[in-house]
């Protein structure tokens, strides 16, 4: 088992500060020796690493420049490995969440492409990670059960490793579980006791080390604080033999908590003390204002209220630099643009506001009538604060609403202007019949009369006739252009939001021609065979016409776009046509668009019917056509969905009930 | 003189003829209406052989074929000596003009088609 502490060793950190500045030294010596890129890289990479684990901003430097470097020569695990530490340091010294995970989200795509399936695991760990700080749940689940999948997929042949893998799994179920938000700590217990045993069964210090502190937790939690100190002891003696700071000082934590929770205040007072100046020489923000916290409240039990509004004081002020409104802003954005559930994580900081806020009265109530006016004025000025936070979050939320529905309404304006130049087409024709035929009928009209005047029967039957003729086709092209006026006045007109009786046949045909000719206005080279099979037996869908012809025109506008794409690519005999179908299919009614383009990936399929998404050059698409479309099939009960084969084509498939 | 008009407008064939009823009547010229510009290459193709001297008038916005291909391929692959071909461009459609020129159009007419100037160029024409 000697090989898997090993394997495990570099992910180690160290404790000694100064024997890492020396490996650091030694380092730089081998680099300016170092004449192979890729080995150029691995170096600068290992000292930003080094850097990186004692706090110091000098990782910064090392780890872009490798990151420079491995992009300029093409090296991928460079690029990958850089990319992961630079997330790292991130999140572990600048405790820049929204910046870490926006990198890790890059590096996963990235891996994902290659197939890299070590990197995804340790990756998608990391993110799990971040989630859990953050307190997003809901998305540290999924992350967990993404490395599951991960490991069920048969992820590595290596025993080793897998048992490696299986562990990261159950460290994380174990926090997972063990958080107040879920509380479920019989789950966590058992996670934690496996890798518990694990570690004793194979001599693995880190294991045991994680899993004791994890148990000292669920214990302190079950407020069984014997059981914790118990514990907390074996985890941090084996976090001192490998020099992990981290689960050293949250065992030194854990041990003043429970024995705070013993009554043993001494103790406690020792432990937090530790705790405290070490997570302080460790530069370790967020552990410092736990410990902070923690004296807090020693101090009150001690009867020292004093030093515990020193230290109460001191927690605020950590906790303002580390959660500032605008570091929970760049969360959330992310958040919105990741998974669009924005509104659903305002909730949840609201939810953790007020929970932090209940937690200071408590504190204030313990901090005696000697502290009470400073703590109110402190509790005051705190409240302020958060509440310009809030505002300040909200106004970023209303501007962003607000920008969405201006994009919305320039999508609405935009496929208005794809339609008028196809309106101006298609209008000109039936005008000129119009024009033309009425003029024939005054020179027919003439004629007639010198026919009566000669009394010519014969001529003047054939003359009154060919004048009926070119009436009604005076009368049908009139209406024509009747019909594509009053579509374009209901294109552009508000959605009514009623649903009427339509003619769906009728209102398919008439947005495929607006379609055709909006582009062939736009661009005179495009040309496309249209086919239509309409189903006859379909008769009028009650849908709100306006919206149901908005969804129309936009999957026809977008095949158009795609067979046109194809054709650019000059491919021999392609012969790029759009074809408009409707079937009756009982229960429900279907229209399909199809095209025989170049069709749509899946990872593109995936992602078509989120907001913003375009694979159009910027500036030719909103990405708001087609997630437009969704809702509005959506809101009819129907459903939207798309068929694709790359290379050969793509159909959307509206389904309406009937 | 046989004309040949294209265009996917169906009802140009009604007002073509009685536009020209009278030179119609007086076989002063003859009509072939085509759809569209498949239906028009191949009405050439066929009638290869037959020498006789045409006019082909087009639309250029058609499904399939535009009426540029058409003229194209009229100027470019057809037997010799090509036909006159005469393309109706849109209003203020420069840019159509200037390709349609390029390939080697013989006249144009602007939509709407003004009847009475075609029929001035029908006559220089013969």
């Amino acid at each position: 088992m000697k090989t898997i502490a090993c394997i495990l060793y570099f992910i180690l950190s160290s404790l000694n500060v100064a024997a890492q500045y020396e490996k650091i030294d030694s380092l730089k010596l081998i680099l300016q020796e170092e004449k192979i890129d890729t080995a150029v890289i691995g170096k600068l990479i290992q000292i930003g690493r080094l850097y990186s684990n004692i706090k110091n901003d000098s990782a910064l430097i090392f780890l872009q420049e490798a990151l420079r470097l491995s992009e300029k020569t093409g090296y991928k695990i460079g690029e990958i490995k850089s990319r992961r530490y630079y997330a790292i340091y991130l999140k572990d010294v600048k405790s820049d969440y929204a910046a870490a995970l926006d990198i890790y989200l890059k590096n996963l795509k990235a891996e994902e492409e290659a197939g890299d399936t070590n990197n995804i695991f340790l990756d998608v760990r990391d993110i799990s990670g971040i989630y859990a700080i953050i307190e997003d749940k809901q998305k540290e689940l999924e992350y967990i059960n993404k490395l599951r999948s991960l490991i069920n997929s048969g992820i590595t042949k290596d025993s080793i490793k897998l048992i490696n893998y299986k562990l990261i799994l159950n460290v994380r179920l174990g926090l997972f579980y063990s958080n107040p938000k879920m509380n479920k700590l019989d789950s966590s217990k058992y996670y934690r006791t496996l890798v518990y045993n694990l570690g004793l069964k194979n001599k693995v210090p880190v294991w045991i080390a994680l899993g004791s502190g994890g148990l000292g937790e669920v214990y302190l939690n079950m407020k069984n604080a014997d059981s914790a100190v118990y514990y907390y002891h074996i985890s941090r003696q084996s976090a001192l033999q490998i020099n992990r700071y981290d689960l050293y000082g949250e065992s030194l934590l854990g041990l003043g908590k429970a024995y705070l929770e013993e009554k043993k205040t001494d103790s406690a007072h020792y432990y937090g003390i530790n705790a405290y100046n070490f997570m302080e020489k460790e530069k370790d923000a967020a552990r410092m204002m736990a410990a902070s916290e923690l004296l807090a409240q020693i101090y009150y039990a001690k009867g020292q209220p004093d030093s515990a509004y020193k230290f109460l004081k001191q927690t605020i002020q950590v906790k303002d630099s580390l959660f500032s409104s605008e570091k929970i802003y760049r969360i959330q954005n992310l958040g919105f643009t990741e998974t669009l559930k924005k509104q659903q994580e305002d909730q949840t900081k609201k939810e953790a506001l007020q929970e932090y806020k209940s937690k200071l009265q408590i504190y204030s109530l313990i901090g005696g009538l000697a502290v009470l006016s400073l703590i109110i004025s402190m509790l005051y000025r705190n409240n302020r604060q958060r509440k310009s936070a809030n505002v300040k979050i909200e106004k970023a939320y209303e501007d962003l609403k607000s920008t969405q529905a201006q994009l919305i309404q320039s999508e609405k304006m935009a496929s208005l202007g794809e339609l008028t130049a196809g309106i101006a087409h298609e209008i000109q024709n039936p005008l000129n019949f119009v024009n033309n035929f009425s003029e024939l009928n005054t020179e027919l009209l003439s004629e007639l009369e010198d026919e009566i005047e000669k009394g010519n029967t014969a001529e003047m039957k054939a003359l009154t006739d060919d004048i009926k003729a070119n009436e009604q086709k005076i009368n049908h092209h009139g209406k024509r252009a009747d019909a594509i006026v009053k579509g374009m006045l209901q294109h552009s007109r508000t959605s009514s939001g009623v649903k009427e009786p339509t003619d769906i046949n009728a209102l398919a045909d008439e947005y495929l021609r607006l379609a055709y000719h909006g582009l062939r206005a736009k661009d005179k080279s495009f040309n496309a065979t249209m086919k239509t099979d309409f189903d006859e037996n379909i008769g009028n869908v009650n849908v709100v016409p306006q919206d149901t012809g908005r969804v129309i025109l936009n999957l026809i506008t977008n095949a158009f776009y795609a067979v046109n794409e194809k054709k650019k690519q000059n491919k021999q005999g392609y012969e790029p046509t759009v074809s408009v179908s409707t079937k009756n299919a009982g229960e429900k009614i279907e229209i399909r668009v199809s095209d025989n383009g170049n069709g749509i990936t899946q990872k593109v399929v995936d992602k078509i019917f989120q907001p913003f998404f375009t694979t159009k050059p910027t500036g030719e698409g909103t990405g708001l056509g087609l997630s437009m479309s969704y809702d509005i099939i959506k809101a009819h009960g129907g459903e939207l969905r798309v068929e694709s084969k790359e290379g050969e084509g793509a159909e959307f498939v509206i389904s309406l009930p009937n | 003189m046989k004309i040949l008009v294209v265009d996917d407008e169906r009802d140009i064939q009604t007002l073509f003829e009685q536009r020209f009823r009278k030179e119609i009547k007086d076989k002063i010229v003859e009509f072939v209406f085509k759809f569209s510009g498949e239906d028009a290459l191949e009405y050439l193709n066929i009638n290869k052989e037959k020498q006789e001297a045409i006019l082909i008038l087009s639309d250029i916005n058609m499904p399939g074929m535009s009426g540029l291909e058409l003229l194209e391929h009229i100027k470019q692959k057809y037997h010799k000596p090509p036909p006159v071909v005469m393309m109706i461009t849109a209003y203020g459609d420069g840019e159509n003009y200037r390709i349609a020129q390029e390939l080697g159009a013989d006249d144009f007419l602007t939509k709407p088609v003004d009847f009475t100037l075609l029929k001035e160029k029908l006559k220089i024409k013969n």
